[in-house]
């Protein structure tokens, strides 16, 4: 190399030295700068994104394994705000294709790409025939192919994604509404068993960052499930209930309807109804469906004076306290005078020397006011606790009221209210409070707690639930007793509740309607509760029709609509007869029983 | 005397100590450039795989997506009502309380109760993972064997 070159080369080598020296320094002051943490963050930043794994919510099954409730895919539609090309074409294909609003449309999709706005929602929950439409919108192009997000063939609609997800899913429509509740689009759970158990359905969403860099691509974290609900609804007891339901409100003219079908010994809910109903796929019209406060279930929902069927607590009380026997003797003068009001019976005769078994055959309010009395307030009202009411059941669903039980002490209380309360008035409770009640005199004594919930499936496994119980109010002698009683009262009423082929026990209720001056005239709420075969008790069932038009009196419109459900319920149910009872009943005259 | 002017002669050929250097920068460069080119081929590789277990995942998603779809609608197309309007179309109709006839059958007890999964306490089935060797990179490898055979100590540990 010659000598006088050499400086040329020692130049370049200082320049790149120098240069490179001055690259390292920037790179290391970079680094150690106070704004070094903000450019790690932002790079972190920037290396992922951010995705919730919401997991699907877990199904709803009869007791058959009948989906009940389940998951649809609907579409997310959106628009990619910087490929948007031309937001009136958009507007006008998801008026004309999804039914979106063409105005609302257009101002978002017309909104221009920045920093802050790159994507926007145009449409949600659409449904998978729609999103077809737009996937092979432009006939002269072929169709998207379904797994694409891109939600349109046409060049026009380029901008616009579909993304999959999962809505709620009501195969059977109205069917158990009133017992299931209904997700909303935010996947909350409103009323009955979607709400009560929306923790267990919903699982539990996981927040996770996905790496940009498909080289540090990770596995995306298994996450459950929520939890599959078996219930005990049987869908075919189920339509049967509501379909009977239906036919005798339109019968009977009655404003609405209640029925509860529930195996006695294990307190499982085989059916439960109530009016109206809706398609729960629809959710959105429950504003237009239940107007001015009505339960959306008046089976737990709804309090109402219960009147006659109450008589079965008052008698059993009496029973189980060895106050009366059911060949006790009573002179009914057609009057009871108590706490200053004068009780009469609901025909307001005097039906003369009656034993207890004729009290409660004739459904004799004087007579139980007077059972009430030489039973005495403290007495009562213990049973009245121990039977459960003026609490909640705690049967597993949303929204379970707990009923209205004045009791001596309280400042609304006198004397008056016990005579009242020993036929049913002037005490409201819940239909399922009345069939907690009555299932101590299937069990030996023992009150059932009701529930919907038959087994729970998470993680694989499946975990049944046992039948609880509630405490025992009477003994497993007084239960007995008491069946025998209302089985022989219905039978020597020719009562329109019979069954042929079936021994019967229950009861009918006729209750005056409480308004703030009173009661109402002409207007009552008709219920019957009852349980059967007596021998071996597969179903209590109770119905309550509220303010029928055709008769006022149960023994009319509430026992025919009960022995309408146990005639189909015991085919349903595979229980044959094995009793030889009047069979059919005349139509000819009214039972004595309200 | 001889051999001493050989050994000057061979040091002070320039071209030779030029092409010595060359030589060993060259093999540096080469050694290099096939490290670069590897690291370049397994991580193109990973990509590649990276993106195809991406698209995997999103697949299964969809198709879990599907198998909800699909299990809602047998359940519509079975449901009570349309399952009653079947089977009044083909004649069908609601059996009533006198015509069954009821047949004793010793020891049957009935339907038994749904089993949809294994009770609680019974069988557990462990969740497949995704081998490391599908998402570790290069370095991430020759890390993981300097800790295998305790090279890492060299790297302060």
């Amino acid at each position: 190399m010659p000598r006088e070159h050499m400086w040329r080369y020692l130049v370049m080598a200082a320049f790149f030295a120098i240069f490179g020296s001055l690259i390292l320094y920037k790179t290391f002051s970079i680094q150690n700068s106070p704004q070094a943490e903000v450019f790690l963050r932002q790079g972190e930043f920037y290396s992922r994104e951010h995705d919730v794994i919401q997991p699907p919510r877990g199904i709803i099954y009869d007791r058959n394994g009948n989906i009940l409730a389940g998951n649809r895919t609907v579409y997310e539609i959106g628009a990619d705000l910087a490929s948007v090309r031309d937001p009136h074409a958009i507007a006008l294909a998801l008026s004309a294709l999804v039914g979106a609003d063409y105005n609302t449309v257009l101002e978002r999709a017309s909104i221009p790409a920045s920093a802050s706005s790159v994507y926007v929602v145009l449409a949600n929950y659409v449904l998978p025939e729609k999103v077809n439409l737009l996937k092979s919108y432009d006939v002269t192009r072929e169709a998207e192919p379904m797994d694409s997000t891109r939600c349109s063939n046409d060049p026009a609609l380029f901008a616009l994604r579909c993304e999959a997800q999962l809505a709620r899913s009501y195969p059977e429509r109205d069917l158990a509404s009133n017992l299931l509740g209904f997700v909303n689009r935010e996947s909350l759970g409103y009323f009955g068993v979607e709400q009560q158990y929306q923790n267990l359905l919903a699982g539990q969403p996981e927040n996770i960052w996905i790496p940009v860099a498909p080289t540090r691509v990770q596995e995306r974290p298994e996450v459950p499930a929520g939890a599959s609900l078996v219930l005990t609804i049987d869908r075919e007891i189920q339509a049967m209930v509501e379909d009977t339901l239906d036919a005798h409100i339109t019968q009977t003219g009655a404003e609405s309807g209640t029925v509860i079908v529930m195996d006695p010994k294990t307190g499982e809910l085989l059916a439960m109804a109530s009016t109206p109903r809706m398609d729960l796929n629809e959710f959105q019209n429950y504003g237009d469906i239940y107007t001015n406060e009505v339960p959306y279930n008046r089976a737990i929902g709804e309090i109402y004076e219960p009147g006659s069927i109450f008589k079965v607590i008052t008698a059993a009380a009496a029973l189980d306290q060895g106050v009366v026997t059911p060949e006790t003797e009573y002179e009914d003068r057609g009057v009871y005078t108590i706490g200053g009001i004068t009780i009469r019976n609901w025909n307001n005769r005097a039906w003369g020397l009656q034993t207890v078994q004729g009290c409660m055959q004739h459904s004799l309010n004087v007579c139980l006011a007077w059972m009430g009395e030489k039973l005495g307030q403290e007495k009562f009202y213990e049973y009245v606790d121990r039977f459960g009411f003026g609490h909640t059941t705690g049967v597993d669903m949303a929204g379970e009221q707990s009923g209205t039980v004045k009791r001596p002490g309280d400042p609304n209380w006198y004397l008056a209210d016990l005579g009242a309360n020993t036929f049913g008035q002037g005490i409201a409770v819940t239909p399922i409070q009345m069939v907690m009640a009555v299932s101590a005199f299937v069990n030996d004594g023992q009150m059932v707690i009701p529930h919907i919930v038959k087994a729970v499936i998470q993680d694989g496994s499946q975990y049944n639930v046992a039948p609880q119980f509630a405490g025992q109010p009477i003994s497993a002698e007084t239960a007995r007793t008491m069946t025998d009683m209302l089985a022989t009262s219905l039978e020597g009423e020719s009562s329109l509740a019979l069954v042929a082929g079936y021994r019967l026990a229950g009861k009918t209720g006729t209750a005056q309607i409480p308004v703030p001056t009173g009661y109402e005239e002409n207007q009552t709420n008709t219920s019957f509760i009852g349980w059967g075969p007596v021998e071996d008790p597969r179903f209590i069932v109770f119905v309550w029709l509220e303010r029928p038009e055709t008769s006022t009196w149960a023994s009319e419109v509430a026992s025919p609509l009960f022995a309408d459900i146990v005639e189909r319920l015991v085919v349903l149910q595979g229980i044959p007869p094995n009793f030889q009872n009047i069979g059919t009943v005349s139509n000819s005259g009214q039972g004595s029983q309200q | 005397m001889r051999n001493k002017s050989y050994v000057q002669a061979h040091s002070q050929t320039p071209w030779r100590r030029q092409m010595q250097m060359i030589g060993f920068f060259a093999a540096a460069v080469a050694a290099l450039a096939l490290l670069a080119g590897l690291y370049l081929n397994v991580t193109a590789r990973a990509s590649t795989i990276g993106r195809h277990v991406q698209s995997l995942q999103n697949e299964r998603i969809r198709l879990q997506q599907q198998i909800e779809n699909m299990e809602s609608q047998l359940a519509s197309l079975t449901s009570n009502e349309a399952m009653q309007a079947r089977a009044t179309q083909l004649g069908f109709a609601p059996v009533q309380p006198g015509a069954v006839t009821y047949l004793t059958v010793e020891g049957y007890r009935g339907r038994p109760n749904l089993q949809l999964a294994p009770r609680a306490g019974g069988q557990f089935i462990g969740v497949p993972r995704l081998p490391e060797a599908y998402t570790e990179s290069l370095l991430d490898w020759v890390g993981k064997l300097f800790d295998e055979y305790g090279f890492g100590l060299l790297g302060g540990y």
